[in-house]
């Protein structure tokens, strides 16, 4: 037998996966997270079909009238969707008093007015647009159908007033398109620079999106980590496992395990949610295209500017390191506890150093947004490892982050990950045998340095 | 292969839980580690195996220092473990991959010690009866405490060890388990494997083990052959049953009664000739002695001795 100090992780992290994988409770877990990504969509498209069927206009004309010269015009014209076949036609006083007049006693009748006005005094209550819809209460139309026109005018007035002006639809649809804006400055030597602004919104949800899912990715794994080590220790295992393998290993198989474990579970989401758009697809018989309007909309508008090969991979290492470095610290958190019913207990010191990367970014998102650049809270944000697995790698895809800044983040990550393992390795041994309450972190810094005095950890014995 | 322990010390603090404890096994056999709760030899036993660091000594195997991860050794902790919500099956095959065991291998010593520990029927699911769900394999928390331990000792077995640490073996079975160990270490033993064990029960030290130490508050209070040892101590214990009453007798000789019992009187002497000098007195007195032996002291007997002088 001649093993090296990593002798068995792979066993070990095998052994966590399948077993973890095998267990009920992961089964239905993730049979039931899969099936809500399968069919959330598709269950979605249905129902909102059939509501759009129920709810497809009865309106059939629409007369337009405001006395602010031009106004009613604006609004004359581009109309889409359901209320594409809806015939619209500008009216002068008189004939709005006619139709008015008719509303009452129609029941034929199967058109709404518009009346349109526009208060320009600021210091004025009505200051603004005002829009009145009004539908005869005998007639073919609806108070829903009703409602929903004033809601669609209101929302896509822009819209309409750009339909109003002389210009192609290409040349529409370009001006409506969300995009972000740049700013630089010119110094006095006539130097250009791009200057750091806030996050613009799809940058600021996709940001805050990688941060809870990487963020509860790392709890649920941590967790798991921990979970696993106590279980071990509590039920006496542990002490035959150290006769054939390092604690290191020990460790190093379950942080991989779990790693693979989550990977899994995002893997099944991610063919769920596939699996959800081809049965979108073929229920809504390819009408929308083959993508949700989000993530087209998300890659239309260039938000992922930094996706490059180089960010890309920084991007992956940070988050396998993020995973690898916490999950050192649950682990030993785990190892401090000596019963399974403090694990919670045991887990404050890593759940606190979770937390407080993610407030964080946070704190980062938001005051960038405020103030822009934000200067050493910003450097410290970005190389602190506690909270630069949770921005950096998002970061970087979006372009808000250089490579060279990323670069330096990530070896900032591998020499912590390497500092925390040192730290592990030297008690983690020790600490395992620990029997009582729970550990606290002055405790565990004891064990290491009498550790680090004694210069010997278990293992091979001799001078 | 030799096995050594030189000068081993392990403290907690201001307290030595280990004390200079040295002792060596030159050839195979069993070697038994003897002591009363707390007097050190799972600490010993855990630090042998390299799961404890040590302040100072060594701990040798073939002259080299121990590196478990590269001896062949098999434990059964004194705190037994398994993973309660795993199948049987899939945790030993685990333990026998972490020992290097390759699968096919492993399957056939499962197989194998399966059968001779009586517990086949829990690591293989049944087969399926008429109408009935199938069965499944069955997990440890499923499992008598017996039954769990035999489940240990087949993982401590797994890899054909060259070195065997039995913490505890037989504590907590049933005289018929007990039997089945006791069993297995006698054919361990005939296998040249080093054996080391520790253990509350004498009668079974005494049974397998011709080397101890004897432990207390981490100190090394006795070691050495047990056969030497009881010689060094003489023939000293006399048992004595008779027809009639002997207290007249036993007051002439100034003995002292360790105990009565219906088995006769438990008496110390001083050697082999004033019991002869006693038996030879009884006879000509014509009093119909039933029972005499005069053996040396059991092991029982020493160890309360020296942990007592030492806790005195």
């Amino acid at each position: 037998m001649n093993k090296n100090m990593f002798f068995g992780w792979r066993e070990v992290c095998s052994f966590a996966y399948i077993q973890t994988l095998k267990s009920k409770a992961m089964k239905i877990t993730l049979v039931i997270l899969c099936a809500l990504a399968l069919f959330a969509l598709p269950v979605i498209t249905m129902i909102g079909s059939a509501t759009d069927k129920d709810e497809e206009t009865n309106i059939r004309q629409a007369y337009i009238y405001s006395n602010e010269s031009g106004l009613a015009e604006k609004f004359s014209s581009g109309f889409d969707g359901k209320y594409e076949k809806v015939a619209v036609q500008v009216i002068d006083e008189k004939t709005k008093d006619e139709k008015m007049e008719e509303l009452k006693n129609g029941k034929d009748i199967d058109y709404i007015v518009f009346l349109l006005t526009c208060d320009k005094n600021q210091e004025s209550m009505d200051y603004g647009l005002e829009i009145r819809a009004v539908y005869g209460e005998e007639s073919k139309i609806t108070s829903k159908d009703a409602d929903a026109f004033a809601e669609y005018v209101l929302e896509n007035k822009e819209k309409l007033i750009l339909g109003s002006i002389d210009i192609d639809a290409e040349e529409k649809e370009s001006l409506l398109k969300e995009r972000n804006y740049e700013l630089f400055s010119v110094d006095t030597n006539g130097n250009v620079k791009n200057v750091e602004e806030g996050l613009a919104g799809a940058e600021y949800w996709l940001t805050y999106i990688y941060l809870m899912i990487v963020m509860f990715a790392v709890i649920i794994a941590g967790s798991k980590v921990a979970e696993l080590v106590v279980t071990e220790k509590t039920s006496k295992v542990m002490e035959y496992l150290l006769t054939s393998i390092k604690p290191l290993a020990l460790l190093l198989g379950k942080v991989v395990g779990t790693l693979l474990i989550v990977f899994t579970i995002l893997l099944a989401l991610l063919a769920s949610f596939i699996g959800s758009l081809v049965i979108n697809y073929s229920l809504s018989g390819g009408e929308g295209g083959f993508w949700p309007k989000i993530l087209t909309d998300i890659w239309d508008s260039g938000v992922l500017r930094g996706v490059t090969i180089a960010n890309i991979l920084i991007s992956i290492v940070m988050v396998l390191l993020g995973f690898i470095f916490y999950g050192f610290i649950a682990g030993l958190a785990g190892a401090t506890v000596s019963k399974i019913e403090e694990l919670a207990e045991g887990l404050k010191l890593f759940t606190f150093t979770v937390i407080i990367g993610m407030y964080l970014v946070i704190a980062l998102m938001s005051f960038s947004n405020v103030s822009g650049g934000m200067g050493t809270f910003e450097y410290v944000v970005y190389y602190l490892p506690f909270s630069s697995v949770f921005v950096v790698p998002i970061y970087l895809l979006i372009g808000k982050l250089s490579f060279e800044m990323g670069l330096i983040s990530m070896l900032i990550l591998v020499v912590s990950t390497v500092v925390v393992w040192l730290f592990v390795t030297k008690v983690f041994a020790s600490v395992l045998y620990h029997n009582g309450s729970v550990m606290k972190f002055k405790e565990i810094v004891d064990v290491y340095k009498a550790n680090a005095k004694s210069g010997k950890s278990g293992g091979k014995h001799g001078k | 292969m030799s096995l050594e322990v030189r000068n081993l010390v392990k403290k907690y603090g201001d307290k030595t839980v280990v004390n200079n404890l040295s002792f060596h096994m030159e050839t195979p056999g069993v070697y038994a580690l003897l002591g009363t709760n707390g007097a050190g030899k799972t600490t010993t036993l855990r630090i042998m195996l390299g799961m404890l660091a040590f302040d100072s000594g060594e701990v040798l195997w073939n002259k080299k220092p121990l590196d478990p991860m590269k001896v062949n050794l098999g434990y059964l902790a004194e705190e037994r473990g398994l993973y309660p919500k795993y199948t049987l099956i899939d945790q030993l095959l685990y333990f026998a991959k972490l020992k290097n065991v390759p699968r096919d291998e492993a399957k056939k010593r499962i197989r194998y010690w399966a059968q001779r520990l009586e517990v086949e029927e829990y690591i293989y699911a049944q087969p399926q009866a008429k109408g009935k769900k199938k069965p499944k394999e069955k997990t440890a928390d499923q499992l008598s405490k017996g039954n769990q331990q035999k489940i240990q000792l087949m993982a401590a077995l797994l890899s054909e060890p060259e070195l065997i640490v039995l913490d505890e073996p037989l504590s907590g079975l049933d005289p018929v388990n007990s039997d089945l160990f006791k069993s297995i270490i006698k054919e361990l033993m005939e296998k040249d494997i080093y054996l080391i064990m520790s253990s509350h029960q004498m009668e079974t030290i005494e049974e397998f083990s011709s080397n101890i130490t004897i432990l207390n508050r981490g100190n090394a209070v006795l070691q050495g052959d047990l056969n030497e040892i009881k010689k060094s101590y003489g023939r000293v214990n006399m048992i004595v049953k008779c027809d009639d009453d002997i207290e007249e007798y036993i007051k002439l000789f100034q003995l002292n009664v360790m105990k009565r019992t219906p088995d006769g009187y438990h008496i110390k002497v001083t050697g082999e000739q004033q019991a002869m000098q006693f038996l030879a007195k009884l006879t000509e007195q014509k009093v119909s002695v039933v029972r005499f032996e005069l053996r040396e002291p059991s092991l029982h007997e020493i160890f309360v001795e020296k942990v007592g002088t030492a806790n005195e």
